[in-house]
C-alpha cells in the first residue's frame, strides 16, 4: 500500500464486501488484492494475499442478505490451470472458504453457526472479448445454497498498458434460493445484469442493474 | 446504500489519481532499481535500448493491464533489471538490465513463469 488513495481503497474493502465474478482470484506472488462486492442484496469483502503463482489465501466477510446473517472466514483461491496463448489467455480457478456465520437465523437471540463455500471457476479472454462462468455452493450447518453465474464481455476498443480499460458485459445469475424468500416474495431465480468494467492500473470497478431491480457495484484494488 | 457511494467516491477518485501517480513515478527514471515497488507500471511507455544490456521477451497470456502489471512488479523486483517497458499489442517485455548485470534466459523465463505467463521468444540486443 503505497498511496493514501490505497489505504482507503484498502480499509472500504475490510468493513464492506461478497462476489459473485471475482476477477482474477490469484494475483502475482507477493501481491495484496482487496476487493468489496455489491450485488443485489449482498455485500461481501476479500482482502488476499497471493503466496504463489497459482495460491492466495485471505479474509472474507460476507453479509449474505436474505440469510440474515454475517459470514466471517478464512478463504483459499486456487490457479488450478492456466492455458497462456498468443492472444488470449483461460483460466480455471477453485475457491473455498471456511467460517462463522453470525444472526438469528430466525430464532430468538443471534448466534454463530459454522459455515463455509466452496466455487469453481473459468474464464477465458482475448483483449476484444470476456468469458466465464462460476458454480459455488454456501453451507450454513447443513443448509446449502447453489448458485451458478456467468459473463460475457466486449471490449469496445483495444486499450494499451496504461489507458483506461472498458468492457461491456453482461452477467446471467442462477439463484434458486431467491425463490423461496419468506412472505412469498420469491424472485426469478434467474437475473441478467449488464455492466461496466473499467480497470487501469492496480484498480478495477465494475458498475451495473439488474433485472430485479439491483445495483451491482464491485471493486478490485491491487498493491 | 451508504457504503457502496463511499466506495464509489474512493474508486472515482483512485482511477482519477492513477495517472498523477505514474507521472510522478517516471520521474525516478535511471533510479528505479533502487526503489523497485514504487517504480511505474501503470503505463505504456517506451525505453531506449541499451547496447548489450536490453532484452525483449514475447511473452503468450499477455492480454491485459493485469498482466502487464504482474509481469512489471516480478521483474523489478529482480536485482538485475533497471527497467521494464509492456507492449501489449506485440506481447512483448522488454527488459533494460543495470549496469554491470547479467540475466540468463533460464532466469527470464523462470520470472516470466512465476508472474503466471509462458516465455515465447527472446532476443537480446
Amino acid at each position: 500500500m503505497r498511496t493514501p488513495i490505497g489505504l482507503a481503497l484498502a480499509a472500504s474493502a475490510c468493513v464492506a464486501a461478497l462476489p459473485r465474478a471475482e476477477a482474477r482470484p490469484v494475483s502475482y506472488p507477493q501481491g495484496w488484492t482487496a476487493q468489496t462486492f455489491h450485488e443485489a442484496e449482498r455485500n461481501a469483502g476479500l482482502v488476499h494475499y497471493t503466496l504463489d503463482t497459482r495460491t492466495a489465501l485471505g479474509l472474507r466477510v460476507e453479509d449474505r442478505g436474505d440469510g440474515d446473517h454475517v459470514f466471517v472466514g478464512a478463504q483459499a483461491n486456487r490457479l488450478v490451470k492456466r492455458w497462456n496463448a498468443r492472444d488470449s489467455q483461460a483460466n480455471l480457478y477453485l475457491k473455498g472458504a471456511v467460517g462463522l456465520a453470525r444472526g438469528d437465523f430466525g430464532v430468538d437471540g443471534a448466534e454463530a453457526r459454522a459455515a463455509g463455500l466452496v466455487a469453481v471457476a473459468g474464464d477465458w479472454e482475448d483483449r476484444r472479448l470476456f468469458v466465464s462462468g462460476a458454480a459455488r455452493a454456501y453451507a450454513v450447518e447443513g443448509q446449502v445454497q447453489a448458485e451458478q453465474s456467468a459473463r460475457l464481455g466486449v471490449a469496445p476498443y483495444v486499450a494499451e498498458f496504461g489507458a483506461i480499460h472498458t468492457w461491456l458485459m453482461v452477467q446471467l445469475d442462477h439463484r434458486p434460493d431467491r425463490q423461496d424468500l419468506p412472505g412469498g416474495q420469491g424472485e426469478d431465480a434467474f437475473t441478467v445484469t449488464p455492466l461496466v468494467r473499467l480497470f487501469r492500473g492496480p484498480v478495477l470497478l465494475e458498475a451495473g442493474y439488474s433485472t430485479n431491480d439491483e445495483p451491482l457495484f464491485n471493486l478490485t484494488y491491487r498493491f | 446504500m451508504t457504503k457502496l457511494t463511499i466506495t464509489a467516491i474512493l474508486a472515482a477518485l483512485s482511477l482519477g489519481t492513477a495517472p498523477a501517480l505514474a507521472a510522478q513515478d517516471m520521474q525516478h527514471g535511471a533510479h528505479q532499481h533502487d526503489h523497485a515497488d514504487e517504480a511505474p507500471v501503470e503505463a505504456e511507455r517506451a525505453i531506449a535500448p541499451v547496447a548489450t544490456r536490453t532484452i525483449t521477451a514475447t511473452v503468450d497470456g499477455m492480454v491485459c493491464d493485469f498482466c502487464a502489471r504482474s509481469l512489471t512488479k516480478v521483474l523489478r523486483r529482480k536485482e538485475a533489471v533497471e527497467d521494464v517497458a509492456i507492449d501489449l499489442t506485440a506481447k512483448t517485455v522488454t527488459i533494460v538490465l543495470a549496469d554491470g548485470a547479467a540475466m540468463t534466459d533460464e532466469e527470464v523465463e523462470e520470472a516470466v513463469l512465476s508472474a503466471g505467463y509462458n516465455l515465447a521468444r527472446l532476443e537480446r540486443s
